[in-house]
């Protein structure tokens, strides 16, 4: 019964490209999964604390987390999430353009689970998407919410 | 007999009478001779008196004289006329002045400069007429010379209070005047000397005051220049951070959609690759390969941006050590293309940034490997010479060689020499070396020959 689960993903993504990029490669996938979509980090709230259009939202079982995002960066959403009792246990995977070391430290200081540039090549791309996904929904033993 | 009798008895007391009147005669003679002999010695006494009086008169007289004759000063006595009574002793070198010649005569007479005369004159008339002193000086030639004497100049009065004569007692000072004269020509010659002085000092002054005056406007143009070279700075600094920022921004908002591009022509081509012809596979290539050579481009324009951005921190560092670590970084294509590299004995340690000697060495090792003969074995030399305030350091390859026409254009961004077919990179390497190079003090070119090889060369300040 408990493989018939879907598993939650959030994505935090502002650039609709790379949220189809992650979709597709994602549906390539061998794990079932519901990939919910948030475009910015007030959304991104919003839906792990289910408020406004999002009371229905389940918590997410793996949260995927742009940097560059309007209203509320990654970064202080990262904090939020990491100070926040119900949430911080959640696995975060940053997955962003900047190769910037002061943004590599600021997001293992602030707890992010790991940190991964976003790769030119579309084929690379989907072996990241894909091996977060089995890392971090079939390998990785987390607790149970 | 009576008359007889009476007549001698008359006679008798006659005689008697006589003879008594006779002894009174006598005594009175008597008293009158010794009267006489006492008015005698009396006499005799007042003209021994009046004698040694006399004599004492002549005496005191004689001395008198003896002092006024003796005397070194010259004195004269002048009647109304102003005629000479008397001289002690007149001046020896004037003509016509002795004694005799002298007494009797007027001042004008004596042939003086008439100066002089009319001088003298003017005192005898003051001295006559007020009845007062009057001191004057006098300059009188004698064989040549002036002999200077200070004259005082007294009235002599008669009994009824008038001016009878004047004295004039004529003192020699030349000696004093000629010492003032000395004095003041001296003085003179000070003035002279003080004049010149001021002059001198004033000219100093006046040169100092160009000096100030030429500093001034250097330190105005140095205010102007140090103002103008700040403004500058700034602007190019501004300007500096804006290009950086620019090209961060651009490189890193480009990026995104040329992910986009590239990520989707190549999902395209990974889903339907096999619904479509050779055309569009051929199509979808291109397009891709485009965007991953923007891709390229973008990186390496950020990278040379950044360059500027760089903190430079300058450690004692071991150029063969970093040497070492550019053959690790390269150790694939060094063995790839059995490349063999050679460096000299006297690579320095010396005071420079670590990282970019690091990317300059990388960079021209890479180069020359990429340049290689087909035919022959890549070999590369690396070795530095000291050369004044610099060291100068060479990387020299046997591969195809420059043209040397092309000098410039090798360091300059994204220029490149060969098709990207035949020889792969953007065109940057070089450009980020000259870029490096200069931003560290230093220079950087080549020496080439088509098909023996090049020699780049750059320096490094030497820096202590």
């Amino acid at each position: 019964m408990e493989n018939l689960k879907l598993v939650e993903i959030l994505l935090i993504e502002d650039n609709p490209g790379d949220a189809r990029l992650t979709l597709e490669a994602l549906k390539d996938g061998k794990i079932k999964n519901n990939l919910h979509i948030v475009y910015d980090g007030l959304e991104a709230t919003d839906f792990l604390y289910k408020r406004n259009k999002y009371v229905d939202a389940p918590r997410p079982d793996l949260i995927i987390l742009d940097l560059n995002l309007p209203k509320k960066n990654g970064l202080e959403l990262l904090e939020e999430i990491k100070v926040d009792e119900n949430l911080k246990s959640i696995p975060v995977v940053i997955l962003t353009i900047s190769k910037s070391e002061e943004d590599i430290l600021r997001s293992y200081n602030l707890h992010a689970n790991c940190y991964l540039i976003k790769p030119i090549d579309v084929n690379t791309f989907f072996d990241v998407v894909k091996s977060i996904e089995e890392f971090w929904l079939t390998l990785v033993k987390l607790p149970k919410s | 007999m009576d008359t007889q009798s009476r007549s001698r008895e008359e006679l008798l007391a006659d005689l008697n009478l006589a003879k008594n009147e006779l002894e009174f005669q006598r005594k009175e003679k008597e008293k009158h001779a010794s009267e006489l002999i006492i008015a005698n010695k009396n006499l005799e006494k007042i003209i021994t008196e009046s004698k040694n009086a006399a004599l004492k008169l002549f005496k005191s007289e004689q001395e008198s004289r003896a002092m006024v004759e003796n005397n070194p000063d010259i004195i004269g006595r002048f009647d109304k006329n102003f005629r000479y009574l008397y001289i002690n002793h007149p001046l020896p070198t004037v003509t016509n002045n002795s004694f005799s010649n002298i007494v009797g005569k007027t001042i004008r007479e004596r042939g003086f400069p008439e100066d002089i005369n009319s001088l003298y004159e003017e005192s005898l008339n003051y001295v006559f007429s007020s009845g007062k002193e009057k001191t004057i000086e006098v300059s009188i030639p004698i064989n040549g010379s002036l002999q200077y004497y200070e004259s005082r100049w007294t009235p002599e009065f008669a009994e009824d209070g008038s001016v009878a004569t004047a004295l004039c007692i004529s003192h020699e000072i030349t000696e004093r005047k000629l010492a003032i004269q000395k004095v003041l020509l001296f003085n003179k010659e000070l003035v002279v000397q003080n004049e010149e002085k001021e002059k001198r000092a004033a000219e100093l002054v006046s040169a100092n005051q160009n000096l100030e005056d030429s500093k001034k406007e250097i330190l105005e143009i140095n205010a102007h220049l140090e103002k103008t070279i700040s403004e500058r700075t700034a602007m190019l600094e501004q300007s500096n951070k804006d290009l950086s920022q620019f090209a961060r921004i651009a490189s890193h908002d480009l990026q995104e959609p040329l992910r986009m591009v590239s990520s989707y022509t190549q999902l395209l081509q990974k889903r339907y690759k096999d619904k479509l012809d050779a055309d569009a596979n051929d199509f979808i290539h291109f397009a891709v390969d485009g965007a991953i050579r923007m891709q390229k481009l973008i990186n390496d324009l950020l990278e040379y941006s950044n360059i500027s951005g760089q903190s430079k921190k300058l450690e004692l560092v071991d150029s063969f050590k970093i040497l070492e670590k550019v053959i690790i970084n390269l150790q694939k294509v060094i063995m790839d293309n059995n490349t063999a590299l050679i460096s000299n004995s006297n690579l320095p340690i010396l005071k420079a940034d670590e990282t970019s000697l690091l990317r300059i060495f990388q960079n021209l090792i890479e180069n020359a490997i990429k340049f290689k003969k087909k035919s022959v074995l890549p070999k590369i030399t690396i070795s530095c010479e000291k050369k004044n305030d610099m060291y100068e350091f060479s990387v020299s390859d046997n591969g195809i060689g420059l043209d040397m026409q092309y000098h410039d254009r090798v360091f300059i961004i994204f220029q490149r020499l060969h098709s990207a077919n035949d020889y792969t990179g953007t065109g940057i390497g070089l450009s980020i070396c000259k870029r490096i190079v200069e931003l560290n003090g230093g220079t950087i070119w080549f020496k080439s020959k088509e098909n023996e090889g090049t020699t780049f060369y750059f320096t490094v300040p030497i820096k202590h």
